[in-house]
């Protein structure tokens, strides 16, 4: 984590406590359960009603919570967790319970993993992780559920799907909610799996959830799209052998998605035949949607400069795409403040922190034509599309840059916005002329 | 004692008994929350609520020249995203070495680069972190405030010390009236004190119309407001609350500490308490005649929508917070609606006599007092099966698989005579648009289990052990 002496303006990383209440709450069938103090299931929710992160399976003020006060800080809240476990069991329907333990009680020492195999061994499914707020961001809350998961995967009594394909890839490395437009990339992911034949374990997602986590040992594959999934497919290659394909960031153009396809077929054997036909209908797609923009990709689209504030995958996904397709000049990437490797090569700067002052001045700097970046960026004198957490001012459902389908809606709202900024220029240089010319006018008359 | 010579805030709960977890019914609660003292309950089973932490940013939010340093991990201030704050928020982000050898330099830098961003104030949120470890931050928020030369305050938000968010509301205020406001020389100015926290902009309008139509000048606070607003409450006429349970604090101090009278009337919601607002206002600036002549241009447009009963033949569940309830039922009834059931965030000493007193509402209807916990309700709505589910802001939606309408309160005006006209109308058009709602479907229905909606609704609230 970047280490910072004097404070962090408009912090917007959360905390590992929120990262992993994000996606349980995201998952059919798992009920997420906070040993916290009140506010510490809720203070997301309150960023997000605003924004891109809406409701998931469980709702933000449904989220089962201890709230625990002082009494319970100063003689330990165990017994009040013993309760509220007893109870959320009997009140929410729910395959999976998980227990998310908080600053608070990880510095009483709250015993939260005796309590949930105090219940598991009664045979409710239940199970807890320590991800207290200060072990790590929203993002680092992600893994550490997910890796207590995987760990608890064999125990978990819940039903498998019915009918186990042939075939099943686990996917990995997009964070619900931290990735605004998580819904909409594991649509896409699906979408190709299943031209393939296979079915994807997205575990968030319409026709998915606890069954999904259950079936997760059984994959033959895991596709993990971030780094942040690289160290859940490591604990699965260890525990189960499940062999892992790595990408930085979900595929978005035509070209990733092909090379995605290609690597599935060759580490699961498929047919070749489907995998081609697949990637051909793919390109007729990608092509016939691009050619709406040829004309004015060379006039108006091509070359312009651009900044990313994101994550590194969704920077990376952003930047290579228009780099490869657009010529675009990728000015500056600033990423979350995780990383000190530069997560594109293409980019002229890179820059670590999660500091909303810091990122203004950066992009003050970069000079850039137009700015990917999140709501605190936005700013009325640039090109801007909000593309990051948190996004306050749209409602982010099915959007996607993933894939074929995402790759034209970023070419569309790139060209958009592009057509919209030379537009605004051309009008105020027509406007400064007439009024120049009228002036001109009145001078001839006086 | 008077408010403000306290070294600190009290919780809620010392201060003026409040109680945020009850449910029975209006005869029930009469009955166990009528007396002279009162016992508290918790709940064995609860859901996500906002915590003292949530309540102070909110009422931190609106002034704008001053920065907040929310002194904790970093989830503690993502909050504040939504709030509005735009780049007036850091935190520390702490992390686990922090939480042993504790956060003081953290701290220190914080401040120091928010003044160096130039805030002229400072006010420091204490989080569960800090509180458990003991950090002595007010000492760093009292070392800096001499060395940088402007007021550096530290709240102390434990986060765990109170079980109702308000508390929150009453650590600003007490900070307010400690270190903000001053006397101005003792004479009353011409101008009302409008205490606000969130109420929404159409809301703050439809007052500052009443105002206006009276001739009286207003200093909002502390919503829309800077440190000369704060500054200058001490030396107005009177405050007037728009939201009384959450800004009594302020108001008390104010009355107590700088000679402010504090104008005791309910929120101006609905046809009976809007016009006893407009009223105490006229008398206390000696413009009744004003008064009487705005509350009769007004009085005759609003007759007519009642007249047409809008919400005839509809049963109405309603959560609220205290200061809004009692005219949002009167509201309700107004329009032709009735009350089938009562939702409240809080009561306490100062409201509990007058929260439920609406007439026309039969006695046995159930009563829960919480914030969210959105399973009781789900259970009681699921019995009664209301035409019409009315809530605060992002607790609205879920109430339509069970049939209802649900209307969120976070997003229509409803203040004033202004406020009527739109709450009416929106109303009107939800029950309308109603069907598509209903057949979204959402997953409320599995998501509580059948056992939980046939138990009793009040099965998880025990009176709390000593």
């Amino acid at each position: 984590m970047a280490e910072n002496s004097e404070g962090v303006r408009s912090l917007r990383t959360g905390c590992a406590l929120q990262g992993a209440l994000a996606a349980l709450s995201e998952i059919n069938g798992v009920i997420p359960i906070v040993h916290g103090n009140a506010g510490c299931a809720a203070h997301r929710n309150i960023a997000c009603a605003l924004g891109a992160a809406g409701e998931g399976a469980i709702g933000g003020f449904e989220t089962p919570s201890t709230n625990i006060f002082e009494k319970q800080v100063v003689f330990g809240g165990g017994s009040r967790l013993r309760e509220q476990i007893k109870n959320t069991v009997k009140t929410l329907n729910g395959s999976l319970y998980v227990v998310l333990g908080s600053c608070e009680s990880a510095m009483v020492g709250d015993d939260i993993l005796g309590m949930a195999r105090e219940a598991a061994e009664q045979g409710a499914p239940v199970l807890a992780s320590d991800v207290a707020g200060f072990r790590g961001n929203a993002r680092d809350g992600y893994v550490r559920v997910f890796k207590d998961i995987i760990e608890a995967a064999p125990e978990l009594r819940i039903a498998l799907p019915r009918e186990a394909p042939a075939a099943a890839v686990n996917i990995f490395g997009i964070v619900p909610r931290e990735d605004v437009r998580f819904r909409g990339d594991l649509f896409e992911l699906k979408r190709i799996a299943e031209a393939l034949g296979i079915r994807a374990n997205l575990f968030f997602g319409a026709e998915n959830g606890a069954e999904q986590l259950a079936a997760m040992p059984a994959a033959r594959l895991d596709l993990v799209f971030s780094k942040w999934g690289v160290e859940l497919a490591e604990r699965l290659r260890a525990k189960y052998g499940i062999p892992a394909l790595i990408y930085a960031s979900p595929p978005s153009g035509f070209d990733e998605v092909a090379a995605l396809v290609a690597d599935i077929a060759k580490a699961l054997g498929l047919d070749k035949k489907v995998s081609e036909a697949f990637i051909q209908k793919e390109k007729k797609a990608f092509d016939y949607f691009l050619r709406g923009l040829r004309e004015k990709l060379y006039s108006r689209i091509i070359n312009k400069s651009v900044a990313i504030v994101g994550s590194e995958g969704e920077s990376r996904q952003i930047g290579g795409f228009l780099s490869r397709y657009f010529g675009a000049e990728i000015t500056a990437i600033i990423t979350d403040g995780e990383s000190k490797e530069p997560c594109a090569d293409y980019a002229k700067n890179y820059y670590c922190t999660n500091d909303a002052g810091k990122i203004r001045c950066l992009l003050k700097n970069a000079g850039a034509d137009i700015v990917f970046g999140s709501s605190l960026e936005k700013d009325a004198s640039i090109g801007f599309i909000e593309s990051s957490y948190p996004v306050l001012d749209y409602t982010v459902l099915s959007k996607t840059y993933t894939g074929t389908i995402g790759a034209v809606a970023l070419a569309e709202e790139f060209a958009s916005i592009v057509r919209l900024r030379n537009k605004d220029a051309e009008s105020k240089l027509a406007e400064a002329i007439r009024e120049n010319n009228i002036k001109g006018i009145l001078e001839d008359f006086k | 004692m008077a408010l403000k010579d306290a070294k600190f805030a009290l919780i809620r709960e010392r201060r003026s008994e409040a109680i945020s977890s009850y449910h029975g019914t209006l005869t029930s609660m009469r009955q166990d929350l009528g007396g002279e003292s009162v016992s508290q309950r918790v709940r064995t089973f609860t859901q996500a609520v906002p915590d003292e932490i949530a309540a102070a940013l909110t009422a931190l939010s609106g002034v704008e020249d001053a920065a907040v340093i929310v002194h904790g991990v970093s989830g503690c201030s993502s909050g504040a995203l939504g709030l509005g704050f735009g780049r007036r928020v850091y935190s520390t982000d702490l992390n686990e070495r922090d939480t042993i050898l504790g956060g003081d330099s953290r701290l220190r830098g914080a401040i120091e680069r928010a003044a160096k961003d130039g805030a002229k104030a400072i006010f420091v949120l204490g989080t569960p972190v800090v509180a458990i470890n003991n950090d002595d931050s007010s000492y760093a928020a009292f070392e800096a405030e001499s060395e940088l030369g402007i007021k550096v305050v530290f709240l102390n938000t434990d986060g765990f010390k109170s079980k109702t968010a308000f508390t929150g509301y009453d650590v600003v205020h007490h900070s307010l009236l400690k270190r903000f406001i001053d006397a101005g020389g003792g004479a009353a100015r011409d101008f009302a004190n409008v205490l606000s926290i969130d109420e929404k902009a159409a809301d703050v309008s439809a007052v500052l119309e009443i105002l206006r139509a009276l001739g009286i000048a207003y200093n909002i606070l502390p919503a829309f407001s800077n440190l000369h607003n704060l500054k200058s409450a001490g030396s107005a006429r009177v405050s007037v609350a728009l939201n009384p349970s959450k800004t009594e604090y302020l108001a008390i101090g104010l009355e107590e500490s700088f000679g402010v009278p504090y104008i005791r009337t309910a929120a101006p919601i609905g046809a009976s308490a809007t016009e006893r607002f407009v009223n105490e206002l006229g008398s206390a600036f000696s413009v009744s005649d004003k008064a009487e002549e705005y509350i009769a241009k007004k009085r005759a447009a609003v007759d007519n929508i009642f007249e047409t009963a809008p919400l005839a033949g509809k049963k109405a569940f309603l959560h609220a917070t205290p200061s809004q309830l009692k005219g949002l039922a009167e509201l309700i009834i107004d329009l032709g609606g009735e009350i089938a059931g009562f939702a409240v965030t809080e009561i306490d000493r100062e409201n509990r006599a007058s929260v439920f007193d609406v007439e026309g509402v039969d006695v046995n209807v159930p009563v829960i007092i919480a914030d969210g916990q959105l399973f009781e309700i789900a259970n009681v709505l699921e019995k009664i099966k209301p035409d019409l589910f009315l809530s605060q802001d992002g607790q609205a939606s879920y109430s339509a698989a069970s049939g209802a309408v649900p209307v969120s309160l976070g997003r229509i005006a409803f203040y004033g005579y202004a406020g009527m006209r739109a709450f009416s109308d929106f109303v009107a058009k939800q029950i309308k648009g109603s069907r598509p709602l209903a057949e979204i479907g959402f997953n409320e229905r599995e998501l509580y289990s059948a056992s939980w909606l046939r138990k009793s609704a009040n099965w998880f609230v025990k009176r709390e052990l000593k």
